[in-house]
């Protein structure tokens, strides 16, 4: 279902463990945050310091004040001892702070970067990706991303610091000893890094499952009105039970590995230790390593080892974070296909004048859905467009919006190309009433205002009063702070539709365009409507689409779309003069003989 | 532990899996206890040795039987760990998969009156968060805290054998620990939970803002909805940032109270080792239970928070199990052989909540008829059509098919005789062909999707498509012009052949000639189909052989075409407008 079109890109994309281009693409994020970023660095590497200190106090008071029997000598190490721990575990506070203020600094700009950023991409990115997809990608996948700058800062900074110096105080220490310990960490290393590849496998079929399964559940809400009135619950039960099923064997694989590879990781470490405690312990009986000097290897031994043990998980903690990062980056490098102009032109009146020239556009390239689409609208004119379904009228009112740019040919607003205007100054000029009617949830006084400092109190009871809606919003508690559902769905179709108007004429538009705006509203209402509005439009530009021929009534000019392309204009008389397309469609409407 | 009784439940069909993974896991707890006291006497005898008490050839042969013993005991260990692991995560898992289909299929039983009080994306964070905080608990969460009940013992006893005094000390910072954990939770709960819901806060507001993306541009409020977006991460960063304090110094706390335990080990056993009076092998075992005893506390201090996680996520779970159904199978289903799609509403009243949006309905339709229902918005059209499939709760003997209540008609039954093409319609993010078909379990031949796009005007739009019915639908269909998902929804339900169709305003996008067609299509296969058809305009239902007008929820007009011209009323009216006035003007 909706997952598949992204997954041949999710899983292309789970490869690299370091991907220098992607990491300074992302850096200019955590800059603003380098200074809790480099304390928690800071203070690391003071932890690191105190880790390797303490193996050595106790070899001092073994091998010092303990064999020599020297209590004085042994509490003053212990002290030392004790201001170590102490130091420690501010160290390790300072660290969570910091580092959790850098992190969550990062997810919060790159979070909100990447909404800002796919605010501007166009309306055809949108008709491609699931919505779940996308906010997956501006929830978790930030999250993920953030570990990048902190773990992955923490695992090669200082986990490698961590095994170096480790090693050095090894072989300080003891060398033969130490090159034996060090000789067998490959085994370690195999075996986590094996681990790891198998676990990133599985990783990534977990997080492939469940994004379909999500999807699933997410569009089975959608539509539960559909699936309940066919009957249909035992067979999208059944879907989402063979998805599940995806996702648990997946999952059952992950739970393999990840049982399998913690005793392996503790048998290498068991080799390596017994190995060491063998030799060590020879050493000590042969008198070339003294009781504390072998305690101290031995601790230092874990110290050396942890990091290695876990490095694994890390890389694949890290991996996880570049496949974010990929997907995110990807988002932010598509360039919004509608770009604003460099220079943009911002009139200060919009006399309302439209102009369409030899516009061609295709939605995939391929098939050109509008061919050569040339008309006029003088300012203060209302022009309709009819034609059949599918004829191509939707499309033009997305060109004038710019929601997408043609191929070929303008469109120009006051003589303006809309390519120049700056969109959103374009856009909160035009009152725009979509053929599908999208109501968020909140309330009705929220849906209406939509933020917008033209939608004054006063306007916004104009709008309501204009359509008509007052009626039925008297009828709900709250008036007009009544509850809007998700959608809108608790309010029939007709009512949604003239809320959509309200919202539209509330924002005191210069230009008006009604895409199916009355569909589903009856004949006396949408007379009240066209009454209503008047007074507000006056000397105003209106496009309207309808099927309804009533609906167009007030239009001075019709323009009769077939197949993408203008096949008559002209008045309602002129057209039923000439006995096309228009004619016909009027005829059969008002049931007149042909 | 009662809320979880659901859950308990799942886990009980797995008994043998659950059984063999708590076997491993006890085996392993004795071999984490017993592989320390190994090397402690490895480490005593190294020492003594030090002191030469022993001859060396002695001490290199015990030397080497205890690293061999340690490693194989490790080995051991390692295969029942794993055991242990893959036993009882995989069950949590199944118990998980389990759980989320049952709440699935649920959800798909509740009404849509549950769907429009609830958010998507609040439903799909219990689905999915919470069902997983409850698995985290229940799996992982209870298998540590299973280990650290056996562990603990065991090595307390050991301990106390080697040095009571030390034990009873170590346990000190261990029990302060234990204590302060208990005053910390309760905040660290609470700033994990204001974290939850600005996170969902944040997702919600993002996914509202994908799906209206039209509006959003269309109005030009981009800037607007980054701005509140925005302010909404701040919020989430805030509540990060304050649960991260109180994580770091909760943890400090942790590493605290162990480092503490240490040094009062290294004090009291180097003071013990200085006189002689306590061997090196004490001070190590000592060192070894307090990191392994230290783990599991923590895992319980974890398993405090992931209780509090999954409790919540439980209940909330269990709010939607225990939503019923508002509309159920009947319990004393009636024997129906086939439908012939006689309807008849008698004295209906329904109300959503507070004022009926029906009142008083009688209706009567024979089967084969075709009924018109027209009316102003919002006078429920909708809702009277709804009833009929029972996508809202009908009274007891209010709505019969056939003669029979509909309550005791089986729910599948009654629903796959009626064709519904809703006002909005909605389509999957499949290919076409699936869309068509829905009604059906596989897919039907390719000729009968043909022909129900045939007779749902799609021929010409399905010629244009590169890849005709296999074309793939963006969500809700979005990369459909209006008719043409109507046009789709409209041959799902001519697919089905059903007894009785119901058109809900199912032709307001389409142009009046592809409506013809249609129509005329649809008068021509549906005979003796019953057929519901609600429409504003009228010479939609001119044909019917009986039309309803509504007016806030009451059938104010009813009769035929004719009949209803001679009534004078809001038909007769609206009638006159669509149609004399397209006569005045083409005469004008
Ligand atoms: N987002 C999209 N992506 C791809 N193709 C699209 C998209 N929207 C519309 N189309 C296709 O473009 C053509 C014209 O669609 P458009 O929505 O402009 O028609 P319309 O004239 O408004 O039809 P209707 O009266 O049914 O609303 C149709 O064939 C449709 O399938
Ligand atoms: N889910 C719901 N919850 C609460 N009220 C609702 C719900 N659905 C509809 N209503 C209300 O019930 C009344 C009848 O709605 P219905 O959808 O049946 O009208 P309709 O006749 O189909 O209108 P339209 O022509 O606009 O589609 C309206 O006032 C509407 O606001
Ligand atoms: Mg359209
Ligand atoms: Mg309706």
């Amino acid at each position: 279902m909706s997952g598949d079109r992204d997954d041949a890109f999710e899983d292309a994309s789970a490869g690299r463990l370091f991907d220098a281009r992607l990491v300074r693409r992302l850096v200019p994020f955590a800059r603003p945050h380098r200074r809790p970023l480099l304390a928690a660095i800071a203070a690391l590497f003071g932890l690191f310091a105190a880790e390797l200190a303490a193996p050595y106090l106790v070899r001092l008071a073994v091998d010092g004040p303990i064999s020599r029997g020297d209590s004085r000598g042994f509490l003053s190490v212990a002290g030392i001892f004790a201001g170590v721990v102490l130091l420690a575990a501010a160290l390790r506070t300072a660290e969570g702070i910091a580092m959790n203020r850098a992190g969550q600094g990062i997810v919060r700009d790159l979070r909100v970067s990447l909404f800002a950023h796919l605010q501007r991409l166009h309306v055809g990115f949108y008709d491609r990706t699931s919505v779940g997809r996308l906010v997956t990608r501006v929830t978790s996948d930030v999250e993920n991303l953030a570990e990048i700058f902190t773990s992955g800062v923490a695992m090669v900074l200082y986990d490698a610091t961590k095994v170096l110096g480790a090693a050095v105080v090894l072989v300080w220490i003891e060398p033969r000893l130490a090159a034996l310990a060090i000789a067998l960490t490959p085994l370690l290393l195999g075996v986590s890094l094996w681990f790891r590849k198998r676990a990133r496998f599985s990783h990534r079929e977990v997080r492939r499952t469940i994004g379909r399964l999500n999807a699933y559940l997410q569009e089975a809400i959608g539509g539960i009105r559909v699936i309940q009135m066919f009957g249909r619950e035992r067979k999208v039960q059944r879907r989402f039970g063979g998805l599940l099923q995806d996702y648990l064997r997946a999952n059952l694989l992950a739970a393999f590995h990840f049982a399998l590879f913690l005793p392996l990781i503790d048998q290498a470490v068991s080799l390596i230790w017994g190995t060491s405690f063998l030799a060590g312990g020879n050493a000590v009986l042969d008198g070339r390593l003294t009781i504390g000097a072998f305690l101290q290897f031995w601790l230092t031994l874990e110290v050396f080892a942890g990091p290695i043990r876990e490095i694994g998980e890390k890389w694949n903690v890290l991996q996880a974070a570049m496949a974010s990062a990929e997907r995110i980056v990807r988002i932010l490098d598509t360039e919004p296909a509608v770009l604003p102009p460099a220079r943009p032109r911002r009139p200060e009146r919009l006399a309302g004048a439209i102009e369409l020239r030899g516009v061609t556009f295709s939605y995939d390239g391929e098939r050109p859905v509008l061919r050569g689409v040339s008309f006029a609208v003088r300012p203060g004119e209302t022009v309709a467009i009819v034609g059949a379904t599918g004829a191509g009228k939707s499309t033009v009112l997305s060109l004038l919006l710019r929601l997408y740019d043609p191929q070929e040919g303008a469109v120009l607003v006051d003589g303006i190309d809309v390519r120049e205007w700056e969109p959103t100054d374009l856009r909160s000029r035009i009152g725009l009433v979509l053929q599908d009617v999208f109501l968020f949830a909140g309330t009705v006084r929220e849906n209406l205002a939509l933020g917008r400092p033209s939608a004054t109190e006063d306007r916004l009871r104009a709008a309501v009063g204009a359509v008509g809606a007052e009626e039925f919003l008297a009828r709900r508690p709250g008036g007009l702070d009544a509850a809007v559902a998700e959608r809108g769905v608790t309010f029939s179709s007709g009512e949604r539709q003239l809320l959509a108007f309200a919202r539209a004429l509330a924002g005191d538009p210069g230009i008006v365009v009604l895409d199916e705006a009355t569909a589903n509203v009856d004949t006396e209402t949408e007379r009240r409507i066209q009454q209503g509005i008047r007074e507000l439009l006056r000397g105003r530009t209106s496009l309207v689409v309808a099927h309804r021929l009533s609906t167009i009534r007030e239009a001075s000019r019709i323009l009769v779309f077939h197949h993408g392309a203008i096949r008559e204009s002209g008045t309602h008389e002129e057209l039923l003069a000439t006995g096309g397309i228009y004619a016909r469609l009027y005829r059969l409407q008002f049931g007149l003989a042909p | 532990m009662r809320r979880f009784r659901r859950c308990l439940r799942a886990f009980a069909r797995h008994k043998g899996e659950l059984i063999a993974g708590a076997g491993c896991l006890v085996v392993a707890s004795a071999l984490d206890v017993g592989i320390p006291l190994l090397v402690a006497r490895g480490l005593n005898r190294l020492e003594a040795a030090v002191r030469a008490a022993e001859p060396l050839a002695v001490s290199r042969d015990f030397l080497f039987f205890t690293v061999g013993a340690i490693v194989l005991g490790t080995a051991l260990k390692g295969i029942f760990r794993y055991g242990q692991r893959y036993l009882l995560i995989g069950v949590s898992r199944k118990v998980e998969a389990d759980l989320k289909r049952d709440l699935f299929a649920h959800l798909t039983s509740l009404s849509p009156r549950f769907f429009a009080a609830s958010r998507t994306g609040d439903l799909l964070s219990r689905a999915t968060g919470d069902l997983e905080a409850v698995r985290l608990f229940l799996g992982p969460g209870s298998m540590y805290a299973a280990s650290t009940l056996l562990l603990v013992p065991a090595a307390l006893a050991a301990m106390v054998h080697f040095h009571p005094l030390l034990t009873a000390l170590v346990l000190l910072p261990l029990g302060a620990l234990a204590f302060s954990m208990k005053a910390i939770m309760p905040t660290l709960n609470r700033r994990s939970e204001s974290v939850q819901a600005a996170l969902a806060e944040i997702s919600e507001r993002a996914q509202e803002n994908f799906s209206g993306v039209r509006v959003v541009k269309g109005l030009a409020r981009e800037e607007w909805e980054t701005r509140r977006f925005a302010s909404s991460s701040d919020v989430y960063r805030r509540h990060q940032l304050s649960l991260g304090t109180a994580r770091a110094l909760n943890h400090t706390l942790l590493y605290a109270s162990k480092d503490v335990a240490f040094l009062l080990i290294l004090l009291i056993g180097g003071l013990g080792l200085l006189r002689g009076s306590f061997p090196v092998g004490g001070i190590y075992l000592f060192l070894d239970y307090v990191n392994r005893l230290f783990w599991p506390l923590i895992a319980l201090g974890w398993m405090a928070g992931m209780y509090h996680r999954a409790a919540a996520g439980m209940d909330r779970v269990e709010e939607i199990f225990a939503t019923r159904p508002e509309v159920e199978d009947p319990r004393e289903p009636a024997a129906v052989d086939s439908i012939r799609g006689g309807v008849e509403f008698r004295d209906l009243t329904f109300a959503y909540d507070g004022e009926p949006a029906l009142k008083g309905i009688r209706l009567r339709a024979e089967p084969g008829q075709v009924i018109g229902i027209a009316g102003r918005i919002g006078s429920g059209k909708t809702t009277l059509v709804s009833l009929l499939g029972r996508l809202f709760p009908v009274p007891d003997g209010t709505v019969f098919l056939d003669g029979t209540d509909l309550n005791r008609i089986p729910l599948r039954r009654l629903r796959e005789s009626i064709g519904f093409v809703p006002q909005d319609s909605f389509l999957f993010s499949e290919t076409i062909r699936e869309n068509l078909a829905f009604g059906f379990d596989d897919l039907p031949t390719a000729e009968a999707v043909a022909r129900a796009a045939e007779a749902a005007g799609l021929g010409p739009d399905l010629a244009a498509l590169p890849q005709g019915l296999d074309t793939l639908l963006g969500e809700r269909g979005v990369t459909l012009s209006g008719g043409q998902r109507q046009r789709v929804a409209i041959g799902r339900a001519l697919l089905q052949d059903p007894r009785i169709l119901v058109l809900d305003d199912a032709l307001s996008a389409v142009d009046t000639e592809t409506e013809a067609g249609i129509l005329e299509r649809l008068r021509r296969g549906s005979r003796g189909r019953t057929v519901f058809l609600v429409a504003q305009r009228l010479s939609a239902v001119e044909f019917a052989d009986r039309i309803v007008v509504l007016d806030a929820g009451r059938i104010v007009e009813e009769g035929t075409h004719a009949e209803l011209l001679l009534k004078e009323g809001w038909y007769a009216r609206t009638w006159r407008r669509q149609r004399v006035e397209g006569e005045l003007e083409s005469l004008r």
